[in-house]
């Protein structure tokens, strides 16, 4: 087996993992941010010593620098730890972290009944949204998950005029849909 | 009911809504890539099919478009920084500049020029640093602003690559430009400045990277500037950021 990382990386690795976690993961699931930081770091350490044994079989040698250090990979890292997490606490209720710990999780808090109209509306509005024009579906899309329309151009490789009119009209017919199923504020 | 009623606000909110899983989930990685623009079209667009009747993959989209957001972080420090030092009149914004994500060596330089030395040399000594890496910093007057040129909103120039991941197999550099843009060029710097590929006369908006940029490391950011000439003979500019996975 490949020896381990020394501590001052394994300490670096930490560092870097929890100020992801920290500054992304939703705020209900901060508590736990701690669990997750060490699965995210435990992770890496796996990958790094499946990518040593590779190399090992492979008889390449080892590069003197991990690169999937990198800060982009940690992110990516500490991204699918919190998403696992996330999936697993709407599956079950409650999150196993680890084999010897459950966390119980509490569901985000909201208003019970606006939270109900929100529901309502926003399935009203993914039936509305899957009526849409192909052309105009993915721009409106994009729009109602918070991306700007220049965003919405980069991400869908369209000119900012052409996103503009497709989110426009889009959210148009989205509007008139839902009024035709008696969806009102 | 008029349409207004229904502002946008009230649709996002409700569109984002929590709510229980449809169908089969895509995995974190490939939410991770579709938000960093690093899916081909096809599956980007089932991508996003599947996140329209799924409200909990729109939750997870947000949270991965947060991580996303945090992995510029750092750079964004650096520039406020930079901003800090020059003076609240400046409107410097540097965040495309390949001189500014060159972050490791002109940061380390940053910190001990600001802890040891007075402010005003600090000030001299960034402006310094930024010029010889080539910014071209216009350092005008208090009432006129220093500026230097940046993509987006002012040059119409934007590519989803930027701050992102470029997977080996597709080393396309690809942007958005103005629809009156008519040729570009490209150049594609490591981050110490060294210029690593070039291209002239490309008239649409990619660029496939020779095979030596795309056997750099693993993990090292490319800064890349794209110059558009436009139908009435004026030129924009915009860079980015990229780094090869």
């Amino acid at each position: 087996m490949a020896p381990p990382p020394p501590d001052d990386e394994i300490k670096r690795l930490r560092k870097a993992l929890a100020r992801a976690v920290d500054r992304a993961c939703p705020s209900w699931l901060r508590n736990h941010a701690d669990d997750l930081v060490q699965i995210a770091l435990q992770r890496v350490m796996d990958a790094a010593d499946r990518r040593k044994k590779r190399l090992q079989q492979e008889e390449k040698p080892e590069d003197e620098e991990n690169p999937e250090y990198s800060a982009s990979y940690l992110q990516r890292v500490a991204h699918n730890a919190v998403v696992d997490a996330v999936r697993s606490w709407r599956r079950q209720g409650w999150v196993s972290l680890d084999d010897e710990t459950r966390h119980q999780f509490k569901a985000p808090g909201a208003d019970p009944e606006q939270g109900a109209i929100a529901n309502e509306l926003g399935r009203e509005i993914r039936g509305c949204v899957q009526e849409l024009v192909e052309a105009r579906r993915r721009p409106v899309i994009l729009h109602l998950m918070g991306h700007s329309v220049v965003d919405v151009a980069a991400r869908l490789e369209l000119g900012v005029k052409q996103a503009e009119n497709l989110v426009y009209r889009g959210l148009a017919d989205l509007r008139r849909c839902l009024e035709s199923r008696g969806m009102k504020r | 009911m008029s349409h207004e009623q229904l502002d946008l606000n009230t649709l996002r909110r409700a569109f984002t809504a929590a709510g229980p899983p449809h169908g089969e989930c895509p995995s974190p990685e490939h939410l991770w890539a579709g938000t960093r623009g690093e899916l081909a079209a096809a599956e980007r667009d089932a991508l996003l099919d599947h996140i329209a009747a799924c409200p909990a993959c729109t939750e997870d989209w947000r949270l991965a478009v947060a991580f996303a957001r945090e992995s510029r972080a750092p750079l964004k420090r650096f520039v406020q920084r930079i901003r800090r030092l020059l003076g609240r009149d400046c409107d410097v914004d540097l965040a495309h500049h390949p001189a500014a994500v060159a972050d490791r060596g002109l940061d380390r330089v940053f910190e001990f020029v600001s802890w040891h030395v007075r402010p005003w040399l600090a000030a001299a000594a960034a402006a310094s640093l930024l010029v010889v890496a080539g910014v071209g910093l216009h350092q005008q007057s208090r009432e006129r602003a220093v500026g230097v040129e940046r993509g987006d909103a002012a040059s119409g120039l934007r590519s989803p690559l930027d701050d992102a991941l470029l997977l080996r197999s597709r080393p396309r550099l690809w942007w958005v430009a103005p629809p009156d843009a008519k040729e570009f060029a490209v150049e594609v710097w490591t981050e110490d400045l060294e210029r690593v590929a070039s291209a002239r006369g490309l008239t649409s908006p990619e660029y496939v990277l020779p095979a030596a940029v795309v056997k750099l490391p693993p993990g090292t950011q490319i800064q890349w500037t794209v110059t558009a000439e436009r139908a009435d003979g004026s030129t924009v500019r915009s860079t980015f950021v990229t780094e090869l996975q």
